[in-house]
């Protein structure tokens, strides 16, 4: 029965789909619907809050011959707590939204997102295993990235809304990953029903470095959607689309969703004394550097960006400490506090003014070397450390150097891949100890398909020729796939089966605009709306969106890999991952930015 | 270039960029002043093109004026005429434009040419780059208290010098100047460093004009508060010495640093290939003509039909007044008059500016600085201090936090509808002249306050039959989390509360000494039975506050209680009226009902639109209430009382029309350029808006401070300029305007339309090229 009434949790999802379509409705009518769509999952939560023991609900399950997905939600206290936040606050930013954007161009388009985003925080919530809990959190990303460029001709928000999905989709490799060998360590267990219930001594029995890597990209996974040090500098560029979203987004819950995660999948890496010094390092380092930096941001939603990231910084910290019921609660007064800081922040000179400020008065230092020091760090502070990967690249150090080197490399193929195959295998030696040559052709494939991503990413000005190198890069990843384990074909069809149409057919739609360079805007979205939602549509199918059949098939493909080989699982999943920050470049830089003015 | 070129390029280059000031000082202001010196229309293309704006609505616009008959067919085919002399030639130019969208293609704009060739030339987005950091340094020198870490020495050096000793004292240097020759890149004279600089960005000296044009308007929201407050740093209630050199000098410096950072090795001076800027296809003469008539028919459709009905107004003879009301000349004060004065025929009313003459310093009780409370033009020349009084409760308790929460749901408080309050515990306020610290004198003398009085009763024509209570009003707009509260209040004020000012007004006026003074000085007879009662009429809400300090009489008493109840309905019908262009989609079961959605767009901390501010202004009318009572002027128009038999020589017109046409001129021309062109001219969305250091607001983190009016603001506005209708006869009229100045170049170069009426013969008159013309509704001749 319940199982059968958790399909409510898609309320959001299926209305958010329908403001989709092309139709116009009525304000009246899309505040119906959104309002029923985050209402009715919630009345749902309260039958389910009821029940006083974590239930695991089994939906349903995909079964095809070679494999099963099964769509299984997990309610245990964590889950729940957070399912109330994104509940609460979901509709608190409705109310909001409602008057918000009365009148506003692309008033359904922002609905639609925020539905969407909600359904990707339930799943995020009440995932019941890894597969699940990626598909939520993909979710969250391309909605997230679709709210921060809300306003689709300003060229100065596509473009972070851009580098920040970068971000997101850089450190989603490591959620994938950590999901596979989830599955590679733990065959029976692949739920985390099954995980809360591991023992010490079935954990103790991991090899040492399975289980760092697993704990690594757990927490990698975790930093770029909680903002945390190296990547604490995008909240402070998310702050682009309307007041409420960003209250919603980077104010409260999908910056949280990172610590979230970090709870879900504490037994997979509390019991390594390493991974749990580096969360806490992370979590000081940003704390530290967030701390200067919001102290100097002139405009307020920026210091409201820095100080969620240094109250972030906190809760790893704490995390660190295994306190993760103290975390909890930490985290939605946190959520809830931001929230209406930023709902409010439009106020802050009204209340400037009425309130009685207080004066600040810093002590300023006396001595000459205390002088010299405090301007080093305000200029700093300033210039974000240097720090800031997502606009003005790694400047700490010379990156400069680096990138020349890394562009000689994209453009001369075979030093290029000589290098990757290098790597490959020095990689593959210290984990799987020395094997010879045999797999030499797949790493030289698999390393030819990372350079034309890599290529088609960073060199190519076409969208055409781009295009072309990730079908190029793809079907190297498939062949040396195929190459080392047959046995992976089925995954392969589950994987290239939606891909392969839906790159012919974004072919054939980029095709008209192939002079066209991809370093500057072109918003040919205004002039041609089927082509750009044509390619939206292939873009998702090709960067593995829970939509088709290719993320199961990037599972299943993943999977055998890292039983083979985990450099090449890594390589491949990061070819995987450019693919779609391939296409989102392409979508970006052709079809969105500032328009014609008529 | 040289020092004083520089110099007297930055003059140049000043008058192109909009006034901006800082947020809390917000007025609505002309963004093209500095070139009131020239005609209309010329400006506004000279202004486009520097812009690439668009400098009227589009096609679609106009096209939908027609066909709903908003522009008359027949004046728009006397304004084709006059523009293009032949039938033939008209007809040929309406052809070719007609309805047709015209496009423009941002690569070919003005602004960004030399971005886009270092981007190619670097790889690396240099503008971004160096105006982010630029942005950044600038909010945090400006800043007035959002930034919790003072920059070292703001307040001491002006921004060059404070950028100076902030990288000169690090101990790591921040890229881009990591590695490179600070005294070369920063050197001490700020001149010194423009100079070098363009000599390496801008090898052709040719092109150097162009570029610093270029890097002064992309970033025309700084640069214009920078010049603002190069002219007066008090804008600031923390001061800053910044200039428009100083912001040149370091955006040059960064430019060149970022270049060097990514082409370490280019000591030579760039070259770049300059791609070529195509002009925005609104401003190809033949069709900015037809735009231009297209606009003038409008104008002359709207301006016309209300004149009609003005002239064919009967003329009430009025009864003996038992109330009387001064209101602020607001086109929003109107409705409110209107409805008071049908439900109760023997108010009369009075409209003047919303400072009532009180031109002051004023500050508040828990207020760190005072503020002005008179128009921008005025200097104050006194100070005002109320000491606490109101118990101000503002502490956390858990009374407020469920109030708050129970806010986020349902925004109404659920009190009674009270839409008029009578507070009657209020302590007067010191005007006596008392000795000052501050440097401005506190207080009045007395002589002082009986010629302002004088002054404001003998402008609106009230100097005899008083009635035995007058009302005064000022007026504000209550409206939560809304960054532009400014914009909706009192212009008189500086888009402050009227409040003060109304009650400075009526203490000065029921001061029994004040009154004696007035009989000996000037034989205006207060009777002694007349009370003056200041209130606040908050136009969002639709609720007054009536301020009573004096003790009044029992008959006086029960006159009040009649005015209170005649209010509320007036205040409901108003409601009813307000509420309709708010809330298209919500049908209004009465008036209870309007009222209770306006309180809730007031106190709702989700709304873009509290309420609509002057959206359909489009008159301002000069001249007895008789012209215009019972007359519905749906919001259309500034009234400002004036009786020429009282002004024989014209004098006290030229004093009303040196404050009224200089103010309201400005609010019209801010709607209408930010109504035409939105995204140049206007601030954009008001959804993503960012308070940036107190004093500006931008979209996202680092970008340019936003100019003019949010879309959200404007979006129901008909751009027309201001017509100025005068009852006077036309010698006077003419010769007021150009008794002053400031007047007379906004009336001569058609930034506003001005006509007379007058009132023996009740003949008008239009002004065009230094003289009146006599004008005749529909046909004929048109302005």
């Amino acid at each position: 029965m319940l199982n059968t009434l958790a399909l409510t949790y898609f309320t959001p999802l299926l209305f958010g789909l329908l403001l989709l379509l092309p139709y116009r409705f009525s304000t009246k009518t899309i505040i119906r619907i959104s309002t029923i769509g985050l209402s009715t999952p919630f009345i749902l939560s309260l039958f389910i809050a009821g029940i006083n023991s974590p239930t695991e609900l089994r939906l349903f399950s995909l079964k095809m011959t070679h494999f099963h997905f099964d769509f299984i939600l997990w309610t245990d206290h964590y889950g729940l707590a957070y399912l109330f936040l994104t509940h609460f606050l979901g509709l608190v930013v409705l109310r909001f939204s409602h008057n918000y954007l009365e009148g506003e161009k692309g008033h359904q388009r922002f609905f639609a997102t925020i539905l969407i985003f909600i359904f990707g925080m339930y799943l995020i919530c009440l995932a019941g295993n890894m597969d699940l809990f990626f598909a939520g959190w993909e979710i969250v990303g391309i909605s997230s990235f679709f709210l921060i460029a809300f306003y689709r001709s300003q060229n100065r928000s596509i473009s972070n809304a851009w580098r920040i999905y970068n971000i997101y989709r850089i450190c989603d490799v490591g959620l994938l990953l950590s999901a596979v060998i989830g599955h590679l360590l733990w065959h029976e267990a692949s739920s985390f029903s099954q995980l809360a219930e591991l023992t010490a001594t079935e954990i103790a029995s991991i090899p040492f470095k399975y289980h760092l890597i697993l704990a690594l990209f757990i927490i990698f996974a975790s930093l770029g959607k909680s903002g945390q040090f190296p990547f604490h500098n995008w909240p402070s560029r998310a702050m682009e689309g309307p007041t409420p979203s960003s209250a919603i987004f980077y104010g409260a819950l999908s910056i949280h969703a990172g610590v979230f995660l970090l709870i879900r999948t504490e037994v997979l890496w509390s019991s390594l004394p390493e991974a749990r010094i580096l969360l806490a390092l992370i979590g000081l380092a940003t704390w530290v550097f967030s701390y200067f930096q919001k102290k100097v941001q002139a405009n307020i939603k920026g210091q409201i960006a820095y100080a969620s990231t240094m109250q972030i910084g906190i809760m790893f910290i704490l995390l660190a400490m295994k306190l993760s019921p103290l975390v909890m609660i930490y985290l939605i007064l946190h959520a809830l506090w931001r929230c209406f800081q930023m709902l409010t922040s439009p106020s802050v000179v009204l209340q400037s003014l009425t309130h009685a400020q207080r004066e600040i008065t810093l002590r300023r230092p006396t001595s000459n070397f205390a002088r010299r020091l405090e301007s080093t760090l305000y200029s700093l502070a300033i210039n974000d450390f240097m720090m800031d990967v997502s606009a003005r690249g790694f400047h700490f150090v010379q990156w400069y150097r680096l990138k020349t080197l890394f562009f000689f490399c994209l453009r001369k193929p075979v030093i290029g891949t000589l290098a990757l195959v290098i790597i490959q295998v020095a990689a593959h030696s210290w984990l799987h100890s020395w094997h010879g040559y045999q797999h030499l052709f797949t790493d030289i494939l698999s390393s030819l398909s990372l350079l034309y991503s890599a290529q088609a990413l960073f060199v190519h000005r076409s969208a055409f020729k781009a295009l072309g190198a990730l079908g190029i890069s793809l079907l190297c990843d498939m062949a040396s796939i195929y190459t080392v384990i047959p046995g992976a074909l089925h995954g392969i069809w589950l994987y290239m089966l939606p891909i392969l149409p839906a790159l012919i057919i974004a072919l054939i739609v980029v095709h008209p605009f192939r002079e066209l360079q991809l370093q500057y805007f072109h918003s040919q979205g205004q002039s041609h709306p089927t082509r750009a939602n044509i390619f939206l549509l292939c873009f998702m199918i090709i960067s593995g969106m829970p939509i088709t059949t290719a993320f199961f098939g990037e599972d299943i493909i993943l999977a055998k890999l890292i039983e083979t080989s985990y450099p090449m699982a890594i390589f491949t999943s990061l070819s995987l991952m450019m693919n779609g920050l391939i296409c989102v470049r392409i979508y970006v830089r052709l079809f969105m930015g500032r328009p014609v003015a008529i | 270039m040289k020092r004083n070129e520089i110099d007297s390029f930055l003059l140049g280059v000043a008058k192109h960029l909009p006034i901006i000031r800082p947020i809390k000082e917000f007025v609505h202001l002309n963004l093209l002043a500095n070139f009131q010196h020239l005609n209309f229309w010329d400006a506004l293309r000279e202004v486009s093109a520097d812009l690439d704006a668009r400098p009227f609505l589009d096609a679609t616009y106009y096209q939908e004026l027609i066909t709903k008959n908003m522009i008359d067919p027949q004046v728009l085919a006397q304004v084709m005429l006059e523009e293009f002399k032949t039938p033939l030639e008209a007809e040929r130019v309406a052809k070719k434009f007609n309805n047709r969208p015209l496009e423009f293609h941002h690569h070919d704009a003005r602004i960004g040419r030399f971005h886009f060739a270092w981007n190619e030339l670097t790889q690396a987005p240099i503008a971004e780059l160096a105006d982010g950091l630029l942005i950044k340094w600038l909010g945090m020198f400006l800043d007035q208290g959002v930034c919790q870490w003072k920059m070292p020495e703001a307040d001491r050096l002006d921004f060059y010098q404070a950028i100076r000793h902030l990288l000169g004292q690090t101990l790591i240097r921040p890229t881009p100047f990591s590695g490179q020759d600070l005294q070369k890149l920063l050197p001490e004279d700020p001149y010194e460093a423009i100079e070098s600089h363009l000599a390496f960005l801008c090898p052709p000296a040719e092109l150097r004009e162009d570029y610093l044009k270029e890097a002064m308007l992309g970033l025309r929201g700084w640069a214009g508060l920078i010049a603002s407050l190069q002219k007066d740093a008090s804008l600031l209630d923390h001061p800053r010495k910044i200039t428009l050199h100083d912001f040149l000098a370091v955006k040059l410096t960064l430019e060149r640093a970022w270049i060097l950072h990514y082409k370490p090795n280019s000591k030579s001076p760039l070259y770049f290939p300059f791609s070529s800027h195509t002009p925005h296809p609104y401003l190809d003469e033949e069709c900015f003509k037809y735009y231009k008539c297209l606009q003038q028919a409008h104008e002359l459709t709207i301006h016309n039909n209300k004149l009609g009905q003005i002239i064919s107004q009967k003329k009430t003879s009025s009864l003996a007044p038992r109330f009387q009301a001064i209101f602020c000349m607001d086109d929003r004060e109107g409705f409110l008059r209107q409805n008071l004065e049908s439900i109760l025929p023997e108010i009369s009313t009075f409209g003047t500016a919303g400072h009532f003459g009180v031109e002051c310093l004023y500050q508040a009780p828990d207020a760190h600085f005072p503020r002005k409370q008179c128009p921008l033009p005025v200097a104050p020349k006194l100070l005002i201090k109320e000491k606490k009084s109101r118990n101000l409760n503002h502490h956390f308790s858990l009374k407020n936090a469920l109030a708050l929460f129970r806010g986020l749901f349902f925004p109404v408080k659920f009190d009674p509808l009270d839409t008029v309050i009578v507070e009657r515990e209020i302590p007067p306020i010191a005007l006596d002249r008392s000795p000052s610290q501050e440097g401005l004198p506190n207080g009045y003398e007395l002589s002082e306050m009986s010629q302002l009085a004088y002054t404001q009763l003998k402008a609106i024509g009230l100097l005899e039959n008083f009635a035995s209570l007058v009302f005064v009003m000022g007026h504000t707009s209550q409206s939560a989390n809304n960054p532009y509260f400014n914009a909706y209040g009192c212009g008189a004020c500086s888009g402050r509360s009227g409040e003060i000012n109304a009650r400075i007004f009526c203490q000065i006026l029921n001061r029994p000494d004040v009154r004696t003074d007035l009989l000996t000085r000037f034989k205006v007879n207060i009777p002694a039975a007349t009370t003056f009662i200041p209130g606040l009429h908050d136009t969002c809400r639709e609720s007054v506050k009536l301020f009573i300090s004096e003790k009044i009489s029992e008959k006086s008493e029960h006159l009040l209680k009649e005015f209170i109840a005649t209010l509320k309905l007036a205040l409901k019908q108003n409601a009813l009226r307000r509420i309709i262009p708010l809330s298209p989609h919500s049908p209004i079961v009465d008036a209870d009902h309007a009222l209770k959605l306006l309180k809730r767009r007031s106190d709702s901390l989700f709304e873009p639109r509290p309420e609509l501010g002057h959206t359909s202004v489009a008159f301002s009318i000069v001249g007895n209430r008789q012209l215009t009572r019972g007359l519905d002027l749906e919001g259309l128009a500034f009234l400002q009382s004036y009786d020429h038999g009282l002004d024989p020589d014209g004098a006290i017109l030229q004093n009303i029309l040196s404050a009224v046409i200089p103010v309201t001129s400005g609010i019209g021309l801010d709607y209408f350029f930010s109504r035409t062109d939105n995204f140049r001219f206007g601030a954009g969305s008001k959804l993503p808006q960012n308070v940036v250091g107190l004093f500006g607001l931008s979209h996202g983190t680092e970008s340019d401070l936003l100019v003019g009016l949010p879309l959200q603001m404007v979006d129901q506005h008909r751009p027309v300029r201001l017509l100025i209708l005068v009852e006077q006869t036309a010698d006077l009229a003419l010769q007021a305007i150009k008794a002053h100045a400031q007047v007379n170049q906004i009336v001569a170069n058609e930034w506003v339309r001005y006509m007379s009426l007058d009132p023996h013969s009740g003949a008008l008159s239009f002004y065009r090229d230094g003289q009146m013309h006599p004008y005749q509704l529909m046909g004929g001749h048109y302005a």
